[in-house]
């Protein structure tokens, strides 16, 4: 049976008896080989395609007008952060029963204790040793800030500062300011106990290996700094910042440790925190409720940070990130703050209410949505940088697809940008230069100092269009509002052109050094072309790049991209030339070319 | 050869209708006839058959070895070839002569119009042909059509 199938496949049955030779099917091949006898219809091919490839390649059209897509950022605007804050419930402070107007030193193992009493302390008070301050039922009214004073270099104690083994113990109470709002400063190996007690506009600041024990408390603020250790328990609290305030900004803004800090059944509105010491932060997603959460797993940060456990606890706003010496890798995800100081940032797909960009650092922003975006010199209150020259801090940002509700340009910045949309702009105090695609939106420019001084320079593209394709050798001009041309030129083969404004406030631009104030001016940009003319007015923050110059009609061209003729014309002399040579010299020949 | 060279118009409806397996009182009724008239051409029509047949045979150096007239085909020897020969007669393709050998349809012009013939020769005889053989290539599909009109081929 098989071997009848196997015959049945290999034979069959045939009007044409065997040995003689079917007629063969016909193809283009065959038609080729046909045309390609003698070499007339050969060199009349290889002259007409050959001509095409050499018009298609020496005769350059414009290209095509581009077709570009808004990016999806655009049309969803970031609004200004709502903060979800539970006000607090008024607190009703009656007339002091105790005053402490003096200056106060308790030392060795002193104690102060207070109960059932309003107490204000309006001057110093320094804990030392193992000296103790003991409420119970109290409110409690603090001093203005504690620890040092902003204005005072030379360290000197003010407030309420808890040092040595030092001990605060609040049971049932207030803490209320004397003034708007108050803090207690912690040094040390000082230690602050907190049971059922309501701070309100009180910052708790900790430094060295001083210690937070807080349960069932209210807690406005906590700064946690260096090696401190805070261990919080079912408490509210409102912000919690690493290595923020009080002492270590003046003095030492590379912190070398790490603040260890427990919450446990506890919610915290805000939580802020610096990444230092060129370490690297990867964030994905990484606040919110979490059964349990540290910051170094979650965070996947490398490097010194907030050793920060959440047990059964919640972040409810997005994080405040604070960074130096480090870089930032922010990815799908919402961050609240990112404030980089001689840093790299890196975001994609983002929202963010405000990035800023300080001392040297760098940012590649990609499709993202950010409300505040700030260049500047520095963070206004890192002093130490005010020894460094402001000419070294160059800030370099490279923005794409994105939109910023609001630009703010400040010191030595280098924007770049790639189809950003700008709601609205400011600059003050700044040396700066905008390159690259952007739409501003906004009706006027805002200066914050006027008299400060500023100079920046957009780098603008002038795209002249036609109907389907750029229009080359438009003539191009830039004239100033006394009708004086500071700028001409020709649009190129591809339709583009580029000139730079600089846009200045008491500003020295040209020799002879004088200052100028033009930011306020408008230029006006003419295309002509075949007797066409465009207009265009140029302004700062208005005008954005590209320049578009439509003159609704093109230029002579074939209606077909010259890559596709290019192409064509190859193929085919490859395919001639192929079946040529074949026809020529691998096959011979059966019919007669007429020798005979 | 066209048909018409060996049957008349009549003979030829006569002959489709008797190959489609159609009784000869269902043949009168369709055409008008007695049965009778019927049987009387049906005998004419297979000599003039089997004389095409055979003549064609002879024209082509092939020696019968078994005919079948009332199905229009004839299998024959080849001496020249050394290989079997087919000739079938049908109302439509009139004479056509089949030589078995390994053919490659493939390479040949002419196989639409080969399967056409074919499918034809099946229809003319009430062979039903599948989608899948109606594309197989013409020396397989006259396979499938000869062994149902000679059994054992």
């Amino acid at each position: 049976m098989i071997l009848r199938g196997f015959l049945q496949r290999l034979f069959g049955w045939c009007p044409m008896a065997p040995g003689e030779a079917p007629p063969q099917r016909s193809n283009t091949l065959n038609f080729l080989d046909g045309f390609l006898v003698g070499w007339r219809n050969y060199l009349i091919t290889m002259i007409v395609f050959g001509s095409i490839l050499a018009y298609s390649v020496l005769v350059v059209p414009p290209p095509l007008i581009p077709v570009s897509s808004t990016p999806d950022t655009w049309g969803d605007a970031y609004d200004a952060y709502p903060f979800e804050s539970e006000p607090l419930r008024g607190v009703v402070v009656g007339e002091p029963d105790t005053v402490i107007s003096d200056q106060t030193v308790l030392e060795r193992d002193e104690a102060l204790s207070f109960e059932d009493q309003t107490v204000l302390i309006s001057d110093l008070l320094l804990l030392k040793d193992d000296s103790r301050l003991v409420f119970r039922n109290c409110t409690f009214i603090v001093p203005d800030y504690s620890g040092y004073r902003y204005e005072d270099i030379f360290h000197e104690f003010a407030g309420v500062v808890f040092n040595d083994s030092s001990t605060l113990e609040a049971y049932d109470s207030t803490f209320v300011p004397l003034d708007r709002r108050c803090g207690i400063g912690f040094m040390g190996s000082s230690t602050c106990i907190l049971d059922n007690v309501v701070l309100v506009n009180c910052t708790l600041g900790f430094c060295d290996d001083s210690r937070l024990h807080a349960d069932n408390s209210y807690i406005q603020e906590v700064e946690a700094d260096r090696a401190s250790s805070l261990w919080i328990r079912n408490s509210t609290v409102k912000g919690l910042r690493q290595d923020q305030t009080w002492r270590s900004r003046w003095v030492n803004p590379v912190k070398a440790e790490a603040p260890d800090v427990v919450c446990e059944d506890t919610v915290i509105d805000l939580l802020e925190m610096r990444v230092v010491n060129s370490s690297q932060c990867i964030l994905d997603d990484a606040v919110g409720y979490r059964e349990h959460w540290n910051s170094y797993d979650d965070m996947h940060i490398d490097g010194r940070v907030m050793n920060l456990t959440l047990i059964r606890s919640k972040v409810t706003n997005p994080l405040f990130l604070d960074g130096i010496f480090s870089a930032f890798n922010v990815t799908g995800t919402e961050v609240l703050i990112l404030q980089a100081l001689m840093s790299e940032v890196y975001i994609d797909d983002a929202d963010a209410w405000m990035v800023s960009i300080a001392g040297n650092s760098s940012a590649t922003i990609r499709d993202s949505n950010i409300y505040s975006f700030r260049t500047a010199t520095h963070h206004h209150y890192y002093e130490l940088f005010r020894t460094v020259p402001d000419s070294t801090m160059h800030q370099h940002a490279e923005i794409s697809e994105s939109r910023i509700e609001s630009l703010s340009i400040s010191g030595y910045s280098d924007l770049v940008f790639d189809r950003v949309y700008v709601a609205d702009a400011d600059i003050s105090e700044a040396e700066a230069k905008v390159t690259g695609d952007v739409t501003w939106v906004k009706n006027s420019v805002r200066i914050y100092n006027p008299y400060s001084g500023f100079a920046l320079t957009q780098v603008y593209e002038v795209d002249t269009l036609g109907e389907e394709r750029m229009i080359p050798g438009a003539t191009l001009s830039l004239m100033d509002h006394e009708g004086i041309v500071i700028w001409s030129g020709v649009s190129n083969e591809n339709g583009l052109a580029v000139f730079n404004l600089t846009y200045c406030s008491h500003y020295g631009l040209y020799e002879p050094y004088h200052y100028v104030t033009n930011y306020n001016d408008t230029w006006t940009l003419t295309g002509t072309f075949e007797g066409d003319t465009r207009t265009h007015e140029v302004s700062l923050f208005e005008t954005g790049s590209p320049i578009i110059l439509d003159f609704s009609k093109d230029a002579v061209a074939l209606p077909i991209d010259n890559r596709v003729l290019t192409w064509f014309a190859v193929s085919v002399i490859l395919i001639v030339t192929v079946c040529k040579v074949k026809a020529t010299f691998l096959q011979p020949r059966t019919f007669t070319e007429g020798v005979q | 050869m066209l048909p018409s060279a060996y049957l008349t118009d009549r003979q030829l409806e006569i002959w489709s209708l008797r190959l489609k397996g159609l009784s000869k009182a269902e043949i009168g009724r369709r055409l008008g006839v007695t049965r009778q008239a019927v049987y009387d051409a049906e005998g004419i029509m297979l000599d003039k058959v089997e004389s095409a047949l055979i003549h064609a045979a002879e024209s082509n150096m092939v020696e019968p070895r078994y005919v079948d007239s009332a199905k229009g085909i004839l299998l024959g020897y080849s001496p020249q070839t050394q290989q079997r020969v087919i000739i079938t007669f049908s109302a439509r393709n009139g004479v056509q002569t089949w030589h078995y050998q390994q053919p490659d349809c493939s390479l040949c012009s002419l196989v639409s119009n080969c399967r056409q013939r074919l499918v034809m020769e099946a229809e003319e005889r009430g062979i039903t042909l599948s989608e899948s053989e109606r594309r197989l290539p013409p020396s397989e599909l006259a396979q499938r059509i000869f062994e149902s009109l000679i059994p054992g081929i």
